[in-house]
């Protein structure tokens, strides 16, 4: 697809923002947009979207929150909103499809946020970051863009429960294969695990710690045994979660401590020749995913 | 015209004179202008009731009759039929409803009286500008088309043949037999499928008044009841069907190999072929898109081996038309893909099968000669069977199959035949056992060791040594648990032919939300159509099994014989008219007509009714933009219609003659 | 449970906190209910009528809350440690490795920042 020229919106959600515990993912994902020629502008004072925590809090108060991004990306004049975040994108995308068409909810957010009932409303899209790279950016453009061979490393794409569950527009919700095409396309070695999209526990690592070291064990087994050697997520929740467990369960699992965990845009990074600094990669890291990338030869 | 006008009310024992004053109906009657005599009865659709109108007719030479009683649904033949015994033609009658519209709403007498009064009124003005009419009567050609060649187009077939009856048998597949021929055992008894079926297929070719067109589809459909014309494309074999004699010997030499559909995909079977080795009639078909010579121009080797010399690459496709008076469908089901359901691992998985492979595996015409092998070449010992895949689903098929679980105990019970030490798990949600020795026929196979749990199968995984790990809840038990399987068993959902829809529209009927036949009515008229002439009967019309389909098969030559032995269809002629004179060609009738009744007469450039396909629904003539003088309703007329109207009005609104502008 | 009136047991178990809305039972059911959303309705109802199994989401929850609407943004380290020392201040030790970590990778932060219009997302 074309989309020299194509702008977004970007709303980065509390984890991905300059100050958040997922900002490689932030920093990594606009670098690789850059390079592939997209302009983003980051919403104005955007606020957290409250995930699933301030659902419980309650509906309207949590409507309100994603109601207020969206009309501060229609004020700018730039309704496709790219996200990063799984639950920013759940979030965001809940305020948009039950509260632009459920009429009770829908005249209060109105009253607030009037740009929300103007015609131009209809052009809101929410899209997550692995959606725009598959099916607008494709595969060519991609290619095209890689300069280091990463040498048939193999790569398993952690994915979590948000991104293709419940809004599955772009993937399937339970075998999305979205990343492994991405992997692919960057010369990577696609690797599955069957449990690529089960849930990590997210906020339940602080309130149920022991269950969901469990469920974590048994996603670490599932990508030893499929023989992953560098695993890619695309949740700072997951992510962190992941890197917690790792430690956590020390010798339960059979995981190589040299196995690295990075965000899959900062990987892509890496394959478009782009610096670990700029990537936020650690020296740490990068040393651990295979000398045979950083010291290969640029194509 | 002088018109002699007999009003009748019906008492309808009280159901109708505990609330309207019958008596003062009756006289209010007898002075309304044109009627002669008026009586009131208890019970005028009675052999008395009727005899007083038939003797009025004859001796006051009534030119009309008004029936004030019932609906017109329930007694309005009957009335009609009593005019015709007595020489009034019966469209010289209305019927009032006074009881479903009168009596049966209200219990103020005063108010009904006087409504039934109106109502009367204006069916006697009505009935002034009433013409006599004549039914329609069309021949109907004493053939019948069935479409589709399983056991439900074979029963139909027989039924019909044997009463005489000429029957073109059309089947897509080189051989007749359909889904049955691919079954190893019939539930409950366990009846060996081929045995009951192959006489069945012999008894079809055999029969004089059946002709089969095997390896031909349908292209066109025109006409209507009684009188189809049906456009048939015969596939070209390549063979020569009448010097054939299905030996086989181009087959042992063909050097193409193909995956074998009739198995599934299980085995292999030769470019030139035959689907099975009862196939009817037994004549070999070459499949264009695999053979050597088609594809890459060598070989031909069939032809140098053939001993009566039967292949014929310049074969063409043959275009064949048929006149038939009846139609009946009976094209089955496909089986649902259970891919979509990825969970499942159908596809990704080499041990996960679907109900009708299985089938073809315990087969011993099959691909493994009935052994339970499995594709990893071991024999199972532990198998999962999991039911309602694709069925009783919102996210696939909302319904429930209707075999599927017993074709999945069925399949139980094969497989524990054949591997005794065998362990087999059924996951179901309900047990649906609803036919004749169904019940007794789960019992067994709970008797043979076969473990029932309730609880639907949430995923399968495999691990690295192939077996399958299938998760579930025992929901009686309260317990997650997991069994690992060498094979499970997807008990798959029927669905509709992939093509149901296109055959559907060409035979001019719906289908139901599901995308199966839609039946006239569910509960009534199981095997008809809202298009007269068309039945349908077997899985076509949803999922049943073969004894059910068996029965529709032949309620449907019932339906059929019923039709032709009138030898006319007889069509109400209460239908649209062209003035021929006055109609300019503009062909807006034609564009509105639900029926395509309506068409365009390319001599006189004038719009032409094909009155056995009008249903009267009166839409071309609200469309006509010349009016009602051009494009008019028997029976239904402006000045019929005003003439009720007006009689329903205060006096003082409006009078018939200055309304109408008709001549 | 709560369809045959047994609401109160339902609000009681520890089940409603476990569930981490991952919406598999949604995509997967076949009546389509949203077993997830209802899971959040209990969750909600269990707070409304004082119910919480001293599980420690509820807690978790309220700090979220506040954040929210004190500055419209969240700041994750700042989370953690707020909630910890509500719930079990020992826990904090053992973050102490994982803070390093964080650190060494410069995705530690406690700087706080706060939305302008802060009303228009008060309730």
């Amino acid at each position: 697809m074309d989309t020299s020229g194509k702008a977004l919106s970007y709303y980065p959600g509390c984890s991905c923002s300059k100050k958040g515990i997922g900002r490689h993912y932030g920093f990594s994902s606009l670098v690789v947009l850059k390079a592939l020629g997209i302009r983003v502008s980051e919403i104005e004072d955007w606020n957290c979207c409250g995930s699933n925590l301030y659902r419980v809090v309650g509906e309207k108060g949590s409507h309100l929150l994603g109601a207020r991004n969206l009309a501060k990306a229609l004020e700018m004049n730039l309704p496709e909103i790219l996200i990063l975040c799984p639950a920013c994108f759940l979030s965001m995308n809940r305020t948009l499809t039950e509260t632009l068409t459920d009429t009770k909810i829908r005249d209060e957010i109105i009253k607030k946020y009037s740009i929300l009932g103007s015609p131009a409303s209809s052009r809101l899209r929410i899209r997550h970051i692995i959606d725009f790279l598959v099916n607008d950016i494709g595969k060519e453009a991609i290619k095209n863009r890689v300069k280091r061979r990463l040498e048939g490393l193999k790569i398993a794409a952690y994915y979590g429960c948000q991104i293709t569950r419940p809004y599955s527009y772009f993937d399937d919700p339970e075998f999305p294969t979205s990343l492994e095409k991405i992997i692919s396309w960057i010369g990577g070695h696609p690797v599955e695990s069957p449990l690529k999209t089960k849930c990590c526990g997210g906020m339940l690592m602080l309130t149920n710690e022991e269950e969901v070291l469990t469920v974590i064990e048994k996603i670490f087994n599932s990508y030893v045994r499929a023989g992953a050697e560098c695993i890619v997520t695309a949740c700072p929740l997951c992510h962190l979660n992941l890197e917690i467990a790792r430690t956590r369960l020390g010798r339960r699992i059979s995981v190589d401590k040299h196995l690295t965990i990075i965000y899959f845009t900062q990987l892509v990074g890496l394959s478009f020749g782009i610096g670990i600094d700029e990537l936020g990669i650690s020296k740490n890291a990068a040393e651990h995913l295979g000398k045979k990338i950083i010291l290969s030869a640029t194509i | 015209m002088d018109r002699k006008i007999g009003v009748y009310i019906c008492h309808c024992g009280l159901n109708i004179a505990s609330t309207v004053n019958v008596q003062n109906l009756t006289e209010f009657a007898q002075g309304l202008e044109g009627v002669v005599i008026a009586r009131d009865y208890l019970y005028m659709c009675s052999d008395p009731g009727q005899a007083l109108i038939k003797k009025d007719i004859k001796e006051y030479g009534l030119t009309n009759v008004v029936v004030a009683s019932c609906s017109p649904t329930m007694h309005g033949p009957t009335f009609q039929k009593v005019c015709e015994e007595a020489g009034l033609n019966p469209y010289m009658f209305q019927m009032v409803n006074i009881r479903e519209h009168v009596s049966w709403v209200t219990d103020d007498v005063e108010k009904a009286t006087e409504k039934a009064k109106l109502l009367i009124a204006a069916a006697v003005n009505r009935v002034k500008f009433h013409e006599p009419l004549e039914k329609i009567h069309v021949p109907l050609i004493q053939s019948v088309l069935i479409v589709g060649g399983g056991i439900t187009g074979i029963e139909t077939a027989l039924k019909l043949a044997n009463s005489g009856k000429r029957v073109y048998l059309v089947e897509r597949e080189p051989s007749i037999g359909g889904r049955m021929a691919q079954l190893e055992k019939t539930f409950p008894t366990l009846d060996c499928a081929s045995c009951i079926l192959t006489p069945k297929m012999v008894d079809v070719a055999s029969n004089p008044n059946i002709t089969i067109l095997a390896y031909s589809e349908i292209k066109e459909v025109s006409g209507y009841i009684g009188n189809y014309k049906v456009k048939v494309v015969k596939k070209p074999r390549y063979v020569d069907e009448n010097k054939c004699i299905g030996c086989g010997l181009c087959a042992t030499k063909c050097p193409s190999k193909v995956l074998d559909e009739f198995n599934i995909g299980l085995s292999f079977r030769k470019a030139i072929y035959i689907p099975f080795p009862q196939a009817v009639p037994r004549k070999y078909t070459i499949d264009r898109e695999h053979c050597f010579y088609f594809t890459k121009n060598i070989c031909r080797v069939c032809e140098r081996f053939c001993p009566t010399k039967a292949i014929n690459f310049e074969q063409k496709p043959e275009e064949i038309t048929l006149e038939v008076g009846t139609v009946i469908l009976a094209t089955g089901y496909d089986v649902f893909d259970a891919s979509v359901i990825k969970r499942y691992g159908y596809g990704r998985y080499k041990n996960v099968y679907t109900g009708l492979e299985v089938e073809r595996i315990t087969s011993a015409s099959g691909p493994t000669n009935g052994q339970i092998i499995l594709r990893n070449g071991r024999t199972p010992s532990t198998v999962v069977i999991i039911h309602c895949v694709g069925s009783r689903d919102e996210n696939y098929h909302v319904y429930c199959s209707r075999v599927c679980c017993m074709y999945a105990m069925k399949l139980a019970h094969l497989i524990k035949e054949r591997v005794p030490n065998s362990t087999i798990y059924e996951l179901y949600i309900d047990i649906r056992a609803h036919g004749k020795g169904y019940e007794e026929f789960y019992r067994r196979v709970q008797e043979e060791g076969v473990i029932f749990i309730r609880g639907k199968a949430a995923e399968i995984t495999e691990s690295e040594d192939g077996k399958l790990t299938v998760t579930f809840e025992d929901t009686l038990l309260g317990k997650v648990q997991q069994i690992e399987a060498d094979m499970v068993v997807l008990a798959t959902a029927l669905e509709p032919r992939k093509d149901a829809k296109e055959l559907a529209r060409i035979f001019n009927i719906p289908v139901d939300k599901d995308g199966f036949f839609l039946e006239r009515h569910p509960k009534l008229a199981p095997v008809s159509t809202v298009n007269r002439g068309v039945f349908v009967a077997g899985a076509c019309q949803g999922p049943k099994d073969i004894p059910d389909s068996v029965a529709q098969g032949a309620a449907a030559a019932a339906e059929a014989l019923a039709l032709l032995s009138r030898g006319v269809v007889e069509a109400e002629p209460m239908i649209a008219e062209v003035n021929k004179n006055l109609c300019s060609g503009c062909r807006v009738c034609i564009s509105v007509c639900p029926y395509n009744a309506t068409v365009f007469d390319k001599e006189s450039k004038t719009a032409s009714i094909q009155e056995v396909l009008c249903q009267g629904c009166g839409t071309c003539v609200a469309s006509c933009p010349s009016g009602a003088r051009t494009l008019r309703q028997r029976g239904f007329t402006d000045k019929q219609i005003l003439a009720e109207i007006e009689a329903v009005l205060p006096k003082r609104f409006v009078t018939v003659e200055a309304v109408i502008t008709e001549t | 449970m709560v369809r045959e009136g047994f609401i109160h047991e339902a609000l009681k178990t520890k089940t409603i906190w476990l569930c981490s809305t991952c919406y598999l039972c949604a995509v997967r059911c076949p009546a389509k209910i949203n077993i997830g959303e209802f899971m959040t309705a209990l969750k909600r109802s269990a707070l409304k009528n004082g119910y919480s199994n001293n599980q420690l989401y509820p807690k978790l929850m309220k700090t979220y809350a506040e954040y929210i609407n004190k500055y419209g943004r969240i700041s994750e380290p700042r989370l953690m440690i707020k909630f910890s020392l509500k719930t079990s201040p020992f826990k904090l030790l053992k973050m102490i490795p994982l803070s390093m970590k964080l650190l060494r990778e410069g995705t530690l932060s406690f700087s706080h920042e706060k939305i302008q219009n802060i009303e228009e997302i008060r309730i």
